[in-house]
């Protein structure tokens, strides 16, 4: 049965020989004929005379703001597709004007292919406003704000969204009989359809520029706009279903003990590809696997291959409230990089032991202990482990085989493994009276 | 059982498990950890989760699906948040249910996308055309990042309203050790004793003759049908009446537009949360918001060890302020002490409208994070 998708009774809102009446119509008869449900469309309009039509359609509508309607087009879209029996109809109708302020959701909807019918009223103004032009103003086309002529060419919308991945692209004459007919094939087809219908704003345009049917046909071959299908492809549209276990917390089990009895604040100070935030982290599941508390905050340039890399770990047998470290107890710092980021801060600091790589020329009047731990750099976060290995033999607060289980899990565990052992050995030896007694 | 996860994680994981099933995003720090955890997780739970070519389009495709009968959310910081404003207006005004996550860093402006802050408070609470209230929640650790999330969720299904989850940096990327089954069993304490449920799905509407927006008293909530449903919807951003048709000089307007108000503001005993810590005989009281509460709470214990008398109270919900409990609350202090992380003292600010003669007193600070130590000077 053929459905009606105009309210009869409800009087067109446009002025006198308006394109947009003509469209609705060819609309609203184009969907009966292809034997829609108006309960299976729904329109979504955009803000301009354009978006009167509301009140006249029977199916749902979704009256949006000012060239969004295609983004939440693409958002009931691209929703269908997780719904059990998806074959809802997005048909959008969008001026010129919006489809300027919009542009970039048009030319992403066509991107993703995401299935609706768009239809652009392009009437070359802003009709609402009082005739103002707009992006798709043809070159010397007169309007209130160019009242010499556009200078400018028009934007030619269907080359754009062709160029964007649409599905469907088509132009028509808004008062030709084939633009029903461009509709009707724009609707039956899945996947992004845009169909621009050019027609004079008979309230504006036709003031100032001559007004008959010829000039609209003028139009599309002075400005390169030809009319009919342009193009037509069979992409898919956007779907996400995808398999696989949702897992987002790895548990750490409690398997050994620790020594802390106040609050350890370690800052690293590394290089982008010394894995030392990974590490870092392997030591904070270290010290959760001993019953510890861990905070950890890393930083980097915004250009994440390059330049500094820190860590700052509170470990704590406490809830950790405050997670700011305005003092820590030890400062480790594998690299050029890592010391030229915490300078500032190691000069402003009355305590805290400096566990450096040997090759640093470091400027403090804190107790640093040196050791090569770049001689590691060649295994992925050696250097960081080294270093962590040889805090670990001064201040034994979590167990060196809580942290050989944690680096176990690294892609290259055993060579982490292998350094971890070198490094606790050799702290023990050459550190031997040298800490700060934070383990009674 | 312990875990090492971040707030970000824990604010996607009480979303899936609330029913949120739409994510649109655009990248952003410190937010983008939000936006590739639902990439990856959301499309295995049968949902959709898509990268939109900026925040207008996020929140918009947002909105399309939340309008289709899927509970949606996005996440972004403030120069996001700026270009989200336009629509998150639309979303009020259209009675559309959605949870923005507003992630803060330093600004104005680009400010610094990796340094802590708490200045978007007023921006979130006041930045819609007209100022119509939005709720805004804010978790202040791991501990309660998962129980605020599923109230945000639950609250935008129930007043069908964007809801904003305000929170940090700090908070969003931060790694924490945490005991992963209280985190998850962990629930805002409100003004009545009902415990937060995982999940509240909405009821579509079932009737004949359906309205969009139609209710008898200001402050009922609308029945919801989607787009797409049986019933025919019809939404609109513009002035209207309660079946959705645009009207302008119409009295049913000025009845659509002040229930916007009404639902939100007398539903505020849905929306408060807040956690006391009340001492008695004390005479000041701390009231702090977000990851500051942390510092405060240290700041808190370290006056009480050292013999001071002083109360602590928690907001999980910023807005609507809860009047009536807050000069119940408050009566008996003659110090309020807030400390934020924003130069112009705003929730502060805020609160004064709602606590006449109150000695409120600021701690602000900018760059860092307020430390205990400042917090206890100040005090004491």
């Amino acid at each position: 049965m053929k459905e009606q998708f105009i309210h009869k009774e409800v009087p067109m809102p446009y002025c006198k020989g308006c394109g947009h009446t003509l469209i609705l119509n060819k609309l609203a008869q184009g969907l009966a004929e292809l034997e829609m449900t108006p309960t299976k469309v729904v329109f979504v309009t955009d803000i301009g005379c354009v978006g009167l039509a509301d009140k006249l359609l029977k199916a749902h509508t979704v009256h949006t703001l000012h060239g969004r309607s295609t983004a939440v087009a693409t958002g009931i879209s691209l929703a269908e597709d997780i719904m059990d029996n998806h074959r809802l109809k997005t048909v959008v109708l969008i001026g010129d004007g919006g489809s300027t302020i919009g542009l970039l959701h048009l030319v992403e909807a066509a991107r993703l292919n995401a299935d609706m019918t768009v239809i652009v009223h392009n009437n070359f103004l802003y009709g609402m406003t009082g005739g103002q032009h707009s992006g798709f103003t043809p070159d010397g086309f007169v309007t209130r704000t160019t009242r010499e002529g556009c200078p400018y060419p028009p934007l030619n919308i269907c080359d754009i969204l062709k160029t964007a991945g649409a599905d469907f692209v088509a132009r028509g004459l808004a008062h030709e009989r084939q633009a029903g007919e461009l509709i009707k094939q724009g609707i039956s087809k899945p996947g992004f359809a845009v169909i621009e219908l050019l027609e004079l704003c008979t309230g504006f345009a036709t003031r100032y520029n001559p007004m008959n049917a010829k000039v609209l046909n003028a139009i599309s071959e002075e400005q390169g706009m030809p009319l009919g299908v342009l193009h037509s492809n069979n992409r898919p549209t956007p779907t996400f279903s995808k398999s696989g276990e949702v897992r987002f917390f790895k548990t750490i089990e409690e398997g050994f003990s620790h020594n802390l009895t106040k609050p350890l604040k370690l800052v690293l100070g590394s290089s982008a590809g010394m894995g030392g935030q990974f590490i870092a982290a392997k030591l904070a599941q270290a010290a959760i696997a001993s019953g510890l508390e861990v905070t950890q905050k890393s930083d980097n340039p915004v250009t994440i291959g390059t330049g500094y890399s820190t860590s700052e770990l509170i470990f704590s047998d406490q809830e950790i409230l405050y997670t700011g470290i305005d003092s820590p107890d030890y400062i480790l710092i594998t690299s050029a990089d890592g010391y030229a980021r915490l300078k500032n801060r190691i000069s402003s600091l009355d305590r805290g032991t400096i566990i450096a790589e040997a090759s640093l020329d470091l400027d403090t009047d804190l107790p640093v202990i040196r050791h090569s731990f770049q001689r590691f750099r060649k295994i992925k976060g050696g250097a960081v482990v080294s270093a962590m290995s040889f805090l670990l033999g001064m201040e034994p607060f979590i167990s060196m085989d809580a942290f050989k289980q944690a680096l176990g899990a690294a892609p290259n565990g055993a060579d982490l493994i292998a350094v971890a052992e070198e490094c606790y050995q050799l702290s023990g030896k050459e550190t031997a009276g040298t800490t700060q007694g934070l383990i009674q | 059982m312990k875990t090492f996860t971040t707030g970000s994680h824990l604010i996607v994981k009480a979303a899936l498990d609330a029913g949120v099933r739409f994510y649109a995003g655009y990248p952003i720090t410190p937010a983008s950890g939000i936006y590739s955890l639902m990439m990856e997780e959301l499309p295995k739970l049968g949902g959709a989760a898509e990268g939109a070519s900026d925040e207008i389009g996020a929140i918009s495709y947002c909105l399309g699906a939340s309008m289709r009968g899927v509970k949606a959310m996005t996440a972004t910081s403030a120069p996001g948040f700026s270009l989200m404003i336009e629509s998150l207006s639309y979303a009020v005004m259209t009675e559309t249910p959605l949870v923005l996550v507003l992630v803060q860093r330093f600004g104005p402006s680009t400010g610094a996308a990796t340094q802590n802050a708490q200045g978007d408070v007023l921006f979130s609470i006041y930045g819609t055309s007209g100022s119509f209230p939005i709720p805004v929640l804010s978790p202040t650790s791991l501990r309660d990042t998962y129980g605020v999330t599923l109230k945000a969720v639950h609250l935008s299904e129930k007043l069908r309203t964007p809801v904003i989850l305000l929170t940090e940096k700090e908070l969003a990327q931060t790694k924490e050790s945490v005991d992963i089954d209280q985190a998850l069993a962990w629930r805002p304490q409100g003004i009545g004793d009902e415990r937060e449920p995982i999940r509240v799905d909405r009821t579509p509407f079932t009737g004949s003759d359906f309205k969009t927006y139609d209710f008898n008293a200001s402050h009922e909530v609308p029945a919801f049908s989607p787009v797409g449903g049986k019933a025919k919807v019809r939404i609109t951003g513009s002035a209207h009446d309660k079946a959705g048709l645009l009207k302008k000089d119409d009295p049913e307007v000025i009845e659509v537009v002040t229930h916007l108000r009404d639902k939100i503001m007398m539903n505020r005993d849905l929306v408060f949360a807040r956690e006391e810590d009340f001492q008695p005989g004390a005479e000041d009281m701390v009231i702090s918001y977000g990851y500051t509460s942390r510092a405060a709470r240290e700041a808190v214990l370290h006056l009480r060890d050292r013999g001071r008398k002083i109360s602590h109270l928690t907001l999980y919900s910023l807005f609507p302020v809860h009047e009536d409990y807050m000069n119940r609350a408050l009566s008996g202090y003659s110090r309020i002490f807030i400390p934020e992380e924003n130069l112009n003292a705003q929730y502060l600010t805020l609160l004064r409208g709602y606590l006449p003669g109150k000695e409120l007193i600021p701690i602000n600070r900018i760059g860092s994070l307020i430390t205990p130590q400042e917090m206890v000077e100040k005090i004491a």
